[in-house]
């Protein structure tokens, strides 16, 4: 892997944001910046360190990036007025961007979320036109009428009887199981509340009308899917079978990978989002550079 | 706070520097990351305790070890005697950029027992030695740690990967390199299997408690060795619910309130 430098960074309105920029050294200068965001409360490093690895193999390829905490997660503070948490995140990361326009001179951005970090990068790439990447993984979905065949599909497949009939007496056990849940001290809220939360609660026609508006300003889309979610995605074209009657679909690149799961646990997963991450970023490279140009 | 990098250049760390607000004593205070996934589940914690410490006039540093967090190094590159060399490099940070007289280490998990090992190298000795369930028998901690590895694997999976799915339907309890999404190299995990009570001794402590769960023999019987080879140590019960490895906090307290208040209380006691 190519040399690359780590820096701690506060920066922000009221230098209340904690980040880290990771870049490489040396080389050309970079055409775009790719910005790593909070994954629910886990802060800056992502979950099980993805956030880590994933800048620093880009570095190794020439892209520098900046991780970062949303104010209220890890180690950033919000300062002044509270905002509605998506407005807030929405101003972290184009605070984030402003930082990185002014102090290196880089100007397009993609941005890589997971769960909720995947509502908040869209949510902030429909808002900022530096935006040129969006990578979500584990964001929206919308299941086509396929996806729960596919799903008892894929899990016939690799199921015993015995264990379907343990998981049967697992989930008519659960009711009378669960126990009281302890108070969360000092919890987080990381999404507001979801009902009444635009972005989350997008129907399939908003979602879709949104990546119209993305994809028709050159940003380009990347989706992943894992194993965890196989009740709402279950498999390899549900995404076209869903949005490909829309122009737009074409150009997104979605991707189903059930050999990963929601929280990047192994390491095989870890690694296979990489390489998809790494994919996706050199298809954005060439362009974000021409465009920069 | 500040993020700062510190340590050789070949092994640069990330540390948080926390300046004690108000009206601050010569006292700092390091915060030990336990292992991978509880370093992830404690951060939160470790930053109200920080702040907490802060408003009573300490001086905190939090920092990731080495191969861990936003430190330098792959998962991989961890291991003890390295560890101890960064809790030693934090110390010395700690107290040379903000003119702390004397320091308290807190540690939690594997973060405690790296304490352990390192406050005998400590010239002056510490002011206090504040340990949370410290990892006292390794074999049994990388036992407990395969078990939440292949929970969370049952968890997150709806369709398990081949080698994973037979690993867990034959009770298999090898590490393969890994555990709870992160690395963890052979001799760093030889390291774990070798640690036990008979071999954690601290010294040069003013203080040592050790925090743990009502009734953990194998605490108290630790506690009662070290305080009988002379070093004052005592035991303090706290019971919780918190779960150290739970991958997205269900169910249990992002942030112990009691282990706040407790570990708060025994490090600004008089």
């Amino acid at each position: 892997m190519s040399p690359m430098k780590e820096t701690p960074l506060l920066f922000g309105p009221g230098r209340n944001l904690v980040g880290l920029w990771c870049e490489p050294e040396g080389g050309t200068p970079p055409a775009v910046c790719l910005l790593l965001v909070n994954a629910g409360v886990v802060h800056r490093i992502g979950l099980h360190r993805i956030n880590v690895k994933i800048a620093r193999h880009m570095a190794g390829q020439g892209v520098p990036s900046l991780r970062l905490d949303l104010a209220g997660l890890g180690d950033s503070r919000i300062v002044g007025q509270a905002a509605g948490f998506r407005e807030q995140a929405v101003g972290d990361i184009q605070a984030a961007m402003d930082h990185v326009e002014r102090t290196y001179d880089i100007h397009r951005f993609a941005i890589f979320g997971i769960c909720s970090g995947a509502f908040n990068g869209y949510a902030a790439a429909l808002a900022d036109p530096r935006i040129v990447g969006l990578s979500m993984m584990d964001g929206h979905a919308f299941p086509s009428w396929k996806t729960p065949l596919m799903r008892h599909l894929q899990r016939l497949q690799v199921v015993s009887v015995g264990e379907v009939l343990a998981a049967l007496r697992r989930r008519l056990a659960a009711p009378f199981q669960a126990g009281p849940k302890p108070p969360v001290a000092d919890a987080v809220d990381t999404g507001g509340n979801e009902d009444n939360d635009p972005v989350v609660a997008a129907t399939a026609a908003q979602f879709g009308q949104a990546l119209q508006t993305l994809v028709e300003r050159g940003v380009a889309v990347h989706i992943v899917n894992t194993g965890s979610r196989i009740d709402d995605y279950s498999y390899a074209g549900q995404f076209m079978d869903v949005f490909g009657h829309h122009a737009f679909a074409a150009k997104v690149v979605s991707e189903y990978v059930p050999e990963m799961d929601h929280s990047v646990t192994l390491l095989s997963g870890q690694r296979a989002l990489i390489e998809r991450l790494d994919r996706w970023m050199a298809r954005l490279r060439p362009a974000a550079r021409g465009a920069a140009a | 706070m500040t993020p700062i990098q510190f340590g050789p250049a070949d092994r640069r760390l990330f540390g948080l520097l926390q300046p004690a607000q108000g009206n601050a004593t010569r006292t700092g205070v390091v915060l030990c990351n336990p292992l991978g996934q509880e370093a992830v589940r404690v951060h939160r914690m470790y930053r109200v305790l920080a702040d907490r410490l802060n408003r009573a006039g300490l001086h905190v540093l939090r920092f990731d070890w080495f191969g861990s967090g936003d430190s330098a190094g792959d998962d991989t590159a961890a291991d003890m005697e390295g560890w101890r060399a960064d809790l030693l490099a934090a110390h010395r940070e700690l107290k040379a950029r903000l003119m702390c007289e004397q320091l308290t280490w807190i540690g939690a998990r594997l973060g405690a027992t790296v304490a352990v090992q390192a406050c005998t190298a400590v010239a002056g000795g510490l002011q206090r030695l504040l340990l949370w369930e410290p990892v006292l028998d390794g074999q049994a901690y990388l036992q407990g740690l395969v078990r939440d590895h292949h929970e969370a694997l049952r968890d997150n999976y709806s369709v398990m990967p081949p080698p994973w799915r037979e690993r867990l339907r034959t009770g298999d309890m090898g590490v393969y390199g890994e555990l709870l999404g992160f690395g963890l190299s052979e001799p760093f995990r030889n390291q774990l299997i070798a640690l036990a009570a008979p071999t954690l001794t601290p010294t040069g402590c003013r203080q040592c408690v050790v925090v743990g769960r009502t009734g953990d023999a194998a605490l108290q019987a630790a506690a009662q060795r070290w305080q009988a080879g002379g070093q004052p140590c005592r035991v303090e019960s706290l019971d919780h619910a918190f779960d150290w490895t739970s991958e997205e906090a269900l169910n249990t307290a992002l942030v112990p309130a009691a282990a706040v208040q407790l570990l708060a209380d025994l490090a600004t006691a008089p």
